[in-house]
């Protein structure tokens, strides 16, 4: 009887039988690595990354709407209406664009106390980019400028419309706690202390040379992960971090399938264990459904999260979780097998028993 | 007989894992009670990312016997800020200096305290005198709180009191020496403290010369062991340590903030998990047939675990850092639920019977699971031990999910499939396993030559 071959069926005999050598192609990936981690580190060096809230240098400015609509004099926003709240932001973000600034962020609020004893105004705190070629005094003066320009843009003339639940507030450059640098230097420390784990432990289960390979695979993702970030201009929020954290595990995860399989191949003989090339190329094949299945599901969430997300932080993460997972499914495929053949040594076993 | 105890199993497993779904997700008030259950998921700690906050602006004046500029001082209250809120237990905080004299501080609305923040718009000044302070004398101070780095509350297992903790700067460690020397010329073995200012009501207690050191614990004259003693200690050290501040802080505003993400970004990253989950499920359905559909009754089970061990262990708090671990820890999951199931085909194309196959499955995947997971396992812990707010709940959330997904994977997983094969054990097209026509079926449950080496070599690994 004729079996009927279902799509499972076809799709595994396709990859068996894939006649692609992604051993071959390594030297060119692992130079197309290489020219992108350069490009990255050129952009990073001499443009510098695009910093987002967590980094950059920012002012702050509040705009107090009437939400209530009591006063006469000007017209009145109430910020829990999207409509109105984007009005607000459209406004302020065509202030900013005059002066070469953007919002960087914009957070509705509710005054519980103010100096002038208001309680419950709303307001919108706004903040956006400084200039970095501008000195402290400079970006003061333009501070001023800035919040004149809104008040004109709302039609509030004087200092005293705070005073009616109305008006804008000084605008006052941020000076952050540094303590979202510990927080890059202590992530930088702790990936560098589960990877040399990673190094040791994979030594302890498979071979020496793999020492060699986790380090290389591991620093080439984040790298190329960095590069990309830097050349895309997404944003470098402490959410980068996480990404980094994600490409380092996901990195880990792809060497571990990868050096059981390919102990598994060449111990029960499915390859000829000579030769590094072909045990590479052949475990790379075999793990390569899975990896599909993997970095699909990936793709899906980022590309969901991009195009719905509500906020532009939320979008901005999907994207860099994108990034991560295209390097990670790049590496897994194309470049961990060049890396695992390069120090790759035939394990000499005692073959009386075979 | 069997077929009946699996397909039991089957029905208990399912309502389990659907009370588990309903736990995890829904929010209702517990009958005939007006407590209110929240449902693992609302339960979590959630950072700036996803939860609202409260901003408060502090008008900063440089206090008398300051030599720099306030912006300088500003500067350097900011690290005893930050310090102040480390210890007082607020997990997520920003401090930023806003213009020229203004200090913005945002906590989490949850965790905002007005009694907590009005301490930082109460220091008190310490001074320490060799003679004690009367109507006629007012003794010259040789230690005070600009020596002082940090004051803790702290209990004196000796006398039973409590008290508080201080710690000198590099720069009070000279001053301890004179105010040493100063108390052996006098001919002193008592040192007095007082508080706000020197004058014999505001004498808050003595110390014996040789009790002092770079710490020391000092306690008041009515000091006990009562709770209100710790209470009154407790503000007493806050209100030292405000002291040591550079500038006085006063409140000029307090707004309550929106999350960073956006006011529904925590529900919008729960639908992007969804539809993450429904897409892993329906892969694994279609390419694993009722295997996969045991798999996804297991991912049930893992996913609702996580969550209720993300509420319940203390050092997990969702930002955008923990929302990609919760990514991680299902690709986590879901990788090694496909690496045992590619495993059963595998065995079962080689000319193993069904049974023989998942048992096999699960056997010769163990080493490789084994160690992907003791990777993460350890990694996270590092990165929880090192790693500050975001790593540090990104290695929290991994550390569960690795703990969690092995349970899963060998306990749950391995029993539901053990519970099944009575079931059915001799359609594989129902599992989408198949095998070649010329590939003849193993009768006996032997493993092959290859297969042996494959495994002693895979347990043992290189050793």
């Amino acid at each position: 009887m004729k079996n009927k071959i279902t799509l499972n069926q076809k799709f595994d005999r396709k990859i068996a039988n894939c006649k692609t050598n992604f051993s071959k192609l390594f030297l060119i990936f692992i130079f197309i690595s290489l020219a992108i981690i350069i490009a990255g580190a050129f952009v990073a060096g001499f443009v510098g990354y695009n910093l987002g809230s967590d980094f950059a240098s920012l002012s702050s400015i509040k705009v107090y709407t009437n939400s209530e609509g009591y006063t006469q004099t000007f017209e009145s926003y109430d910020i829990e209406n999207a409509e109105d709240y984007n009005l607000v932001l459209e406004k302020v973000d065509q202030v900013l664009a005059k002066h070469n600034t953007s919002i960087q962020s914009a957070q509705k609020t509710t005054v519980d106390f103010l100096e002038q004893n208001i309680i419950d105004a709303k307001a919108v705190e706004i903040t956006f980019f400084n200039d970095p070629s501008l000195t402290e005094e400079e970006q003061k003066a333009l501070n001023s400028q800035i919040k004149t320009d809104i008040m004109l843009a709302f039609g509030y003339q004087t200092q005293d419309a705070i005073a009616l639940e109305n008006g804008v507030s000084d605008a006052s450059i941020l000076t952050d706690y540094n303590h979202n640098k510990t927080i890059i230097y202590s992530s930088i420390i702790a990936i560098i202390v589960a990877a040399v784990f990673a190094m040791v432990y994979m030594v302890c289960r498979y071979e020496k040379p793999a020492f060699v390979t986790v380090f290389l695979t591991i620093a080439h993702n984040i790298l190329l992960t960095l590069a990309l970030i830097a050349i895309t201009r997404i944003p470098f929020n402490l959410a980068t971090i996480g990404v980094i954290c994600f490409t380092f595990f996901m990195s880990v995860i792809n060497l571990m399938i990868f050096y059981s399989k390919a102990k598994e191949l060449t111990a029960s003989g499915g390859v000829d264990q000579a030769n590094g090339k072909a045990v590479a190329n052949e475990t790379t094949k075999a793990n390569l459904k899975t990896n599909l299945y993997i970095y699909a599901a990936i793709f899906v969430l980022s590309i969901l999260l991009i195009a719905f997300a509500p906020s532009a932080n939320m979008r901005f993460f999907a994207l860099a979780l994108l990034v991560s997972a295209v390097v990670n499914f790049y590496s897994a495929v194309f470049v961990t097998n060049g890396m695992y053949y390069c120090v790759y040594k035939p394990i000499k076993k005692k073959r009386k028993f075979i | 007989m069997v077929k009946r105890r699996s397909i039991a199993r089957f029905v208990i497993m399912s309502i389990i894992a659907l009370i588990m779904l309903l736990l995890t997700v829904c929010s209702f008030t517990i009958p005939f009670t007006s407590t209110n259950y929240n449902g693992f998921i609302n339960s979590i700690p959630l950072g700036f990312d996803y939860a609202s906050g409260v901003s408060v602006v502090y008008n900063a004046e440089k206090t008398q016997n300051s030599d720099n500029t306030l912006s300088q001082e500003i500067e350097s209250t900011l690290s005893k800020l930050d310090r102040f809120f480390s210890y007082h237990g607020f997990s997520e905080y920003s401090i930023k200096k806003q213009g020229d004299d203004q200090i913005k501080v945002e906590v989490l609305k949850e965790q905002y305290s007005s009694v907590m923040l009005s301490l930082l718009e109460s220091p008190q000044q310490i001074f320490f005198t060799v003679e004690e302070a009367s109507d006629e004398l007012t003794p010259t101070s040789y230690l005070s709180s600009s020596d002082i780095s940090f004051a803790e509350v702290s209990y004196d297992q000796n006398a039973a009191v409590y008290g508080i903790n201080l710690t000198l700067t590099n720069l009070g460690k000279l001053s301890l020496e004179s105010l040493k020397s100063q108390a052996d010329i006098v001919g002193s073995d008592t040192v007095y403290i007082y508080l706000d200012e020197i004058n014999s009501s505001n004498l808050y207690g003595e110390i014996a010369v040789d009790k002092l050191g770079q710490t020391m614990f000092i306690s008041s004259s009515s000091a006990s062991n009562t709770s209100s003693a710790y209470s009154e200690a407790y503000q007493t050290a806050s209100n030292i340590f405000v002291g040591t501040f550079a500038v006085e802080l006063s409140q000029q505003s307090m707004t309550t903030i929106t999350p960073k993400l956006g006011e529904n970004a925590w529900m919008w990253t729960l639908v992007a998990l969804l539809a993450f989950i429904v897409a892993l499920m329906a892969f694994l359905w279609i390419r694993h047939g009722d295997l996969g559909l045991i798999a996804n009754l297991i991912l049930v089970f893992f996913v609702s675990l996580q969550f209720f061990f993300m509420q319940a262990i203390p050092f997990v708090r969702l930002d955008l850092g923990g929302a990609i671990a919760i990514f991680l820890s299902i690709l986590l999951f879901v990788v090694s639920q496909i690496v045992i199931l590619e495993r059963i085909s595998k065995e079962y194309s080689i000319g193993n019977r069904i049974h023989v196959a998942c048992k096999n499955g699960f056997k010769k995947s163990f080493w490789r699971l084994f160690d992907l997971h003791i990777i993460a396992l350890v990694s996270s812990v590092l990165m929880l031990l090192i790693g500050k707010y975001t790593i540090s709940y990104f290695g929290g959330v991994v550390f569960i999910a690795s703990l969690v997904s092995f349970f899963c994977l060998y306990v749950l997983f391995r029993f539901m499939l053990n519970s099944y094969l009575p079931l059915n054990s001799t359609k594989p097209a129902k599992m989408k396993l198949y095998r070649e026509a010329n590939v003849k079926e193993i009768k006996e449950e032997v493993p092959s030559q290859a297969d042996q080496k494959t495994d002693s070599e895979i347990e043992g690994g290189q050793a």
